[in-house]
C-alpha cells in the first residue's frame, strides 16, 4: 500500500520541478506553513494543497481521486480486465471494459484508465496501428501529468497507473525498433521507482519487468554491458523478492546476451558453460512456474544453438 | 481518521467496505467478529471518520483487498504506528533483541487501546522475540494463540470457518501450525490442519485464499508426507501448485516440487512398482526443484536433490 501524506506529495512534486519552497508559496501561504507541510507537521487547508498542486501542473484531485468510490467498485472488473490482457482475451477484455465504462464515474483517474484501456484493446485487436496507439498513451499520461514529454520523470512521484502507462508507451516505441526512445522512458520510469513511496514488494514487481525489457532492448542495440548489468539488477530483484513470473526472461535474457558476446570474441568460448547452465534453469523455472510459452521457447533455443535436448 | 481537511477519502474507505462485504454477501457481525463493534462497522461504512487506519487495514484485507489498491492518506498517528510497525519488524529480522523489545514496550502503550489488531501486532512480535531468545516452542505457540485470539477469539472452540480472515490473521495461524509440527504436537497439528482446509473449503471464493494455498500446501503437505500420509499429500501439494499457476509468485515452488517427487515416488515404492515405473516424471519434478533451490542459494536443498538424482536414478547431468 502506498502511503503517501500530503506534505511528501507535495515536497516530492516541488523537489521534481527543482523549485523552492519561496517560489511555491508565493500568494498561496507562507514558506514557513509550507515547510510545515512538507515535513508533516501541518496538514494543508483542501484550498492550499489545490493550490500548491495546481502551481505545479498537477491535476488538483490527484490525490482525492486514489480513493474514489467508482475506483472500487469497479477494481473487480479492471483487474479481470487486466487479466483478459495478460492471457491474449481482448474480446472479453472489451466486453468487460463496457462494463466498466458504465459503472465508472469521470475523475481523472477513471479517464486515465479508460483512454489506456480503449486504445490497448482497439490496439491489440489491429483496429489502430502503432501510431495512434501511442498518440493515445500520451493522451492518458498528459491528464495527470500534463507536462509529459517537456520534463524528466526521474524524480516525479509516480503512482502505480501511471507507471503502468509509461511502460506501455515504452513497449510501443520497442514494437517501433526504436529501442533507444523505450528505454529512455523505462530508465526515467526505473529512476523514479527507486526513490517513490510505492509499498517496495510493489515496486519490486514493476522494476523486474522494467529490467527485463531493458535488458532486452539494450541487447537488440548491442549496448551488451549495460544489458548484461540490467538483467542481472533484474535477476537479483527476484531473488530477492522471490518474484518468479519474468525470472525465466532475465535468465534467458543474460545467456542470450553472453552468447552473443563469446560469439563477438570478447568472452571467452569457456563461457558457454554459464550460458548453458543459466538456460538450464531458465527453462526448469518455466516448467514450476507453468509458462508454456517460454518452456517451449528457451526449449528449442537449447536445442538449435547448444543441441541439448531436454 | 482525517480531521483538518475536508475530504471524503475515509468516507470512501467506508463505502468500499461495504459495496465489498455486500458483494460477498458477508453480513457485518462476521466480518467484524474480533475487530470491532457491528455498530463501529457500520459508523464505519456510513463515513465516520477518526477510525484507526489499522483496523480498517484489516477490514479491507479480511475482504481479500489487496491493500496496494489503496493509496490511503493517514493522520500523523496513522503514520507513526505504521512506521513504528515497519521498525519494529526491522529490528526482530535484523536479531536486535533489546532495541526491538524497547520499540514494542512503547507501541503497546501507545496503540494499546485503538484496536485488537495493535494489541496482536504487539503479541506476535513478543512471540517471534521469545523464539529470538531461544525460548521454549510451547511458549511460542501460547503466546501466538493468544495473538491471534485478539481478533479471532474462540479461535481454538469454534469452526475457523464462521470467520473471515486476513492474510495477516491467516499468517499466525500457519506460524502456529508449523510450531506444532515441529514440536511434535501431532494430534493437534493434524486438527488445526484440518481446520484450514476446511476453512479454505468455504471460502474458495476470496481471492487472498487463492494467495496464500501455495504456503499452506507447502506446510501441511510435508507434514502429510511425513506422517505417511502420501495421497493426502499430493493432493494437497496438487492443489497449490495448480493455485500458483498464473502468479508471479515462487517462494514455495520448490518445496511443493519436493514433496510431490518425493510422494509421487514412495507412491511407486509402497506399489512395488518402482522397478518398472516411468521415472520421467519425478525426473523432472526434482529437477525444478533443484534448479529452484540452486537459484535461491538453498545449497543444502540443491546438493542433496543432486544426491538422489545420482544414487537413485543414475542421473548425472544436472547443470
Amino acid at each position: 500500500m502506498g502511503r503517501y501524506r500530503l506534505g511528501d506529495i507535495v515536497r516530492m512534486t516541488r523537489k521534481s520541478l527543482s523549485i523552492t519552497q519561496e517560489q511555491l508559496c508565493e500568494d498561496i501561504c507562507s514558506a514557513e506553513t509550507l515547510s510545515r507541510i512538507e515535513t508533516g507537521r501541518q496538514n494543508p487547508s483542501k484550498d492550499v494543497y489545490e493550490l500548491l498542486m495546481e502551481r505545479m501542473g498537477r491535476i488538483r484531485d490527484r490525490a482525492y481521486s486514489m480513493l474514489s468510490v467508482s475506483d472500487f467498485k469497479v477494481l473487480e472488473k479492471m483487474r479481470q480486465f487486466e487479466t483478459c490482457i495478460h492471457i491474449y482475451d481482448y474480446h472479453r477484455a472489451e466486453y468487460i471494459l463496457e462494463d466498466i465504462k458504465r459503472m465508472l464515474g469521470g475523475t481523472n483517474l477513471d479517464k486515465q484508465f479508460i483512454i489506456r484501456a480503449d486504445s490497448l484493446v482497439n490496439y491489440r485487436l489491429n483496429r489502430i496501428d502503432t501510431d495512434e496507439f501511442l498518440e493515445e498513451l500520451q493522451k492518458a499520461i498528459r491528464i495527470t501529468i500534463p507536462r509529459y514529454g517537456e520534463i524528466s520523470l526521474s524524480n516525479w512521484p509516480l503512482n502505480h497507473n501511471e507507471v503502468t502507462i509509461l511502460l506501455n508507451i515504452s513497449s510501443v516505441y520497442s514494437e517501433k525498433e526504436d529501442y533507444k526512445k523505450g528505454i529512455d522512458i523505462l530508465e526515467e520510469v526505473n529512476n523514479a521507482l527507486k526513490q517513490s513511496y510505492i509499498d517496495r514488494e510493489q515496486r519490486a514487481i514493476l522494476q523486474v519487468v522494467i529490467t527485463s525489457n531493458l535488458s532486452k532492448w539494450y541487447g537488440q542495440i548491442e549496448e551488451h554491458q549495460k544489458a548484461i548489468e540490467t538483467a542481472y539488477e533484474g535477476i537479483e530483484i527476484c531473488k530477492e523478492f522471490k518474484i518468479g513470473n519474468v525470472l525465466p526472461h532475465l535468465l534467458y535474457n543474460y545467456a542470450w546476451i553472453m552468447e552473443q558476446l563469446i560469439e563477438k570474441g570478447e568472452q571467452s568460448p569457456e563461457n558457454k558453460r554459464e550460458c548453458i547452465s543459466y538456460l538450464k534453469q531458465a527453462y526448469y523455472i518455466a516448467c514450476a512456474m507453468q509458462q508454456s510459452y517460454m518452456e517451449q521457447f528457451i526449449k528449442g533455443h537449447l536445442a538449435m544453438y547448444h543441441d541439448i535436448m531436454l | 481518521m482525517y480531521k483538518d481537511i475536508d475530504i471524503d477519502s475515509n468516507n470512501n474507505i467506508g463505502s468500499a467496505i461495504q459495496y465489498f462485504r455486500e458483494t460477498y454477501h458477508i453480513s457485518q457481525s462476521k466480518l467484524c467478529k474480533g475487530l470491532c463493534s457491528v455498530s463501529t462497522l457500520s459508523r464505519i461504512e456510513a463515513g465516520e471518520r477518526d477510525i484507526d487506519a489499522f483496523i480498517l487495514e484489516t477490514l479491507l484485507e479480511r475482504l481479500g483487498k489487496i491493500p496496494y489498491h489503496f493509496e490511503l492518506i493517514l493522520t500523523d498517528f496513522d503514520y507513526e504506528a505504521y512506521q513504528s510497525r515497519m521498525e519494529i519488524n526491522k529490528l526482530i529480522e535484523d536479531g536486535a533483541i533489546d532495541e526491538a523489545h524497547k520499540l514494542i514496550k512503547e507501541y503497546d502503550e501507545l496503540a494499546s487501546d485503538k484496536g485488537s489488531p495493535h494489541r496482536q501486532f504487539v503479541m506476535v512480535c513478543k512471540a517471534r522475540l521469545n523464539e529470538l531468545k531461544g525460548g521454549k516452542p510451547e511458549v511460542t505457540i501460547d503466546m501466538l494463540m493468544e495473538a491471534i485470539a485478539c481478533t479471532v477469539p474462540d479461535f481454538d472452540t469454534e469452526e475457523l470457518a464462521e470467520y473471515f480472515l486476513s492474510t495477516s490473521e491467516f499468517n499466525i495461524i500457519l506460524d502456529i501450525l508449523q510450531r506444532m509440527i515441529s514440536t511434535g504436537m501431532t494430534d493437534r497439528a493434524h486438527k488445526t490442519l484440518d481446520q484450514i482446509i476446511n476453512y479454505l473449503f468455504w471460502h474458495s471464493q476470496m481471492e487472498q485464499n487463492i494467495n496464500i494455498y501455495p504456503k499452506i500446501a507447502a506446510i501441511g503437505a510435508r507434514f502429510l508426507l511425513e506422517q505417511n500420509d502420501l495421497d493426502r499429500a499430493l493432493e494437497l501439494c496438487n492443489k497449490g501448485l495448480e493455485m500458483n499457476k498464473g502468479s508471479r509468485r515462487i517462494k514455495y515452488l520448490g518445496k511443493l516440487s519436493l514433496i510431490k517427487a518425493r510422494a509421487t515416488e514412495g507412491k511407486f515404492k509402497a506399489a512395488g512398482l518402482w522397478e518398472t515405473c516411468d521415472k520421467g516424471e519425478c525426473i523432472c519434478l526434482y529437477l525444478k526443484a533443484y534448479h529452484l533451490f540452486h537459484f535461491f542459494d538453498d545449497y543444502t536443498k540443491s546438493d542433496r536433490i543432486k544426491k538422489h538424482l545420482r544414487e537413485e536414478y543414475g542421473w548425472e547431468d544436472i547443470d
